[in-house]
């Protein structure tokens, strides 16, 4: 079973805490007293709006740590994406190949050019940081390619 | 192809303006004079704003000038007006509208019905997962070896770095990833429990009976 625990910037501060010691580790005291069942369990806990640490939530960057899995793992903070890996990616072999018999190499131009646009919106386009906003740069891929807007295409997928 | 090139603009042939007249219509965009500017009030119309007819006493009259109107026009990458006009108009229906599936035969009869495939959407959305996250990925496929039972914290350095990305890709990747003592998970045998916290400000009440708690009864 997987759990995706989203929107955690509308949380209450405490009811991160009540989640993990309320839900999560009752949950999985109930599976491993039950090992024949041989779950698996998952949870994700996307921290947009760095809400865990300010509620003072325990987790462990640690993974043999002996807290684990009963105190959340924190993984390595997502880090903006420099303008020039999204451009690597855009001009590299990772572009599925019906795009360019779709539009040939103008979409990819014009993916281009929006997601430099995005980086000078976002202040964050100048030459010394010069990074992309991810999800702004995904939102702007997925609208060239007349994809479903981003988090329309997340939530399908999550749902 | 219905769309036909001469030296400084683009007419159709009558079968396809015919089949113009019929989306049109039923869009109810060219209902009135206002309606149908309003329509073009979007980033990608409002150039042509100036040149729609504004002058037309009834629909039939206002297709014709309107298509009239359109013809000519391009944008300045050379995609004609119309063009432009019917996919923001498609965009606006559910794509399981009879009307949606008819401007696509529209547009393909024009030859610029561009829309990809469903498959070739789910490629590019599986090539967007693949841009960033490769430590996190490992970072989450070395803990799951050592445990069948694991809560992360996906964090970022502000609000839209992708967390919401990286939690698809890890839970699509940890799905597949091998288990000294339980192996990997089937597709069909994983079952995945959003749990969305929007409504706890607005309605405490709701939020506890209808995410958390919901999601807590299935479990037990």
């Amino acid at each position: 079973m997987v759990f995706v625990l989203k929107d955690t910037e509308f949380l209450p501060k405490k009811l991160l805490n009540e989640l993990v010691e309320g839900f999560w580790q009752p949950l999985l005291k109930a599976v491993k007293a039950t090992p024949e069942l041989n779950r698996t369990l998952l949870l994700f806990m996307q921290d947009v709006g760095n809400v865990a640490h300010a509620c003072g939530l325990a987790w462990t960057q640690h993974p043999n740590y002996t807290e684990v899995p009963l105190m959340p793992y924190a993984l390595t903070p997502v880090v903006a994406l420099k303008a020039k890996e999204i451009d690597d990616w855009l001009l590299g072999t990772n572009i599925p190949s019906g795009l360019f018999e779709l539009s040939g190499q103008d979409i990819i131009d014009q993916a281009r050019q929006n997601t430099q646009i995005l980086l000078g919106e976002a202040g964050l386009g100048d030459d010394a940081t010069d990074e992309a906003l991810l999800e702004f740069a995904f939102e702007a891929i997925c609208s060239l390619c007349d994809l479903e807007s981003w988090d329309g295409v997340i939530a399908q997928w999550l749902n | 192809m219905g769309l036909i090139s001469g030296s400084t603009e683009f007419s159709i042939s009558g079968k396809v303006r015919g089949k113009c007249h019929a989306v049109l219509k039923r869009s109810g965009k060219l209902k009135t004079n206002v309606t149908l500017k309003n329509f073009f009030a979007t980033a990608e119309l409002i150039a042509f704003e100036a040149i729609l007819p504004d002058d037309t006493s009834n629909e039939i009259e206002r297709c014709e000038a309107f298509i009239a109107a359109l013809l000519p026009q391009k944008d300045s990458a050379g995609t004609p007006a119309l063009v432009i006009f019917l996919r923001e108009l498609r965009n606006t229906i559910d794509e399981g509208n009879g009307l949606y599936q008819d401007i696509d035969d529209v547009l393909k009869e024009l030859g610029w019905n561009d829309r990809p495939s469903a498959q070739l959407q789910h490629d590019v959305f599986n090539a967007i997962l693949g841009l960033n996250f490769k430590a996190q990925a490992e970072e989450a496929v070395l803990a799951r070896k050592k445990s069948n039972a694991l809560a992360f914290l996906v964090s970022g350095k502000n609000a839209f770095c992708g967390q919401k990305a990286l939690t698809v890709r890890l839970t699509r990747r940890l799905c597949r990833s091998q288990n000294p003592l339980h192996g990997a998970l089937k597709d069909d045998s994983v079952r995945i429990f959003p749990i969305s916290l929007n409504s706890v400000i607005a309605q405490p009440s709701l939020y506890s009976q209808r995410d958390y708690t919901s999601v807590k009864k299935q479990v037990e």
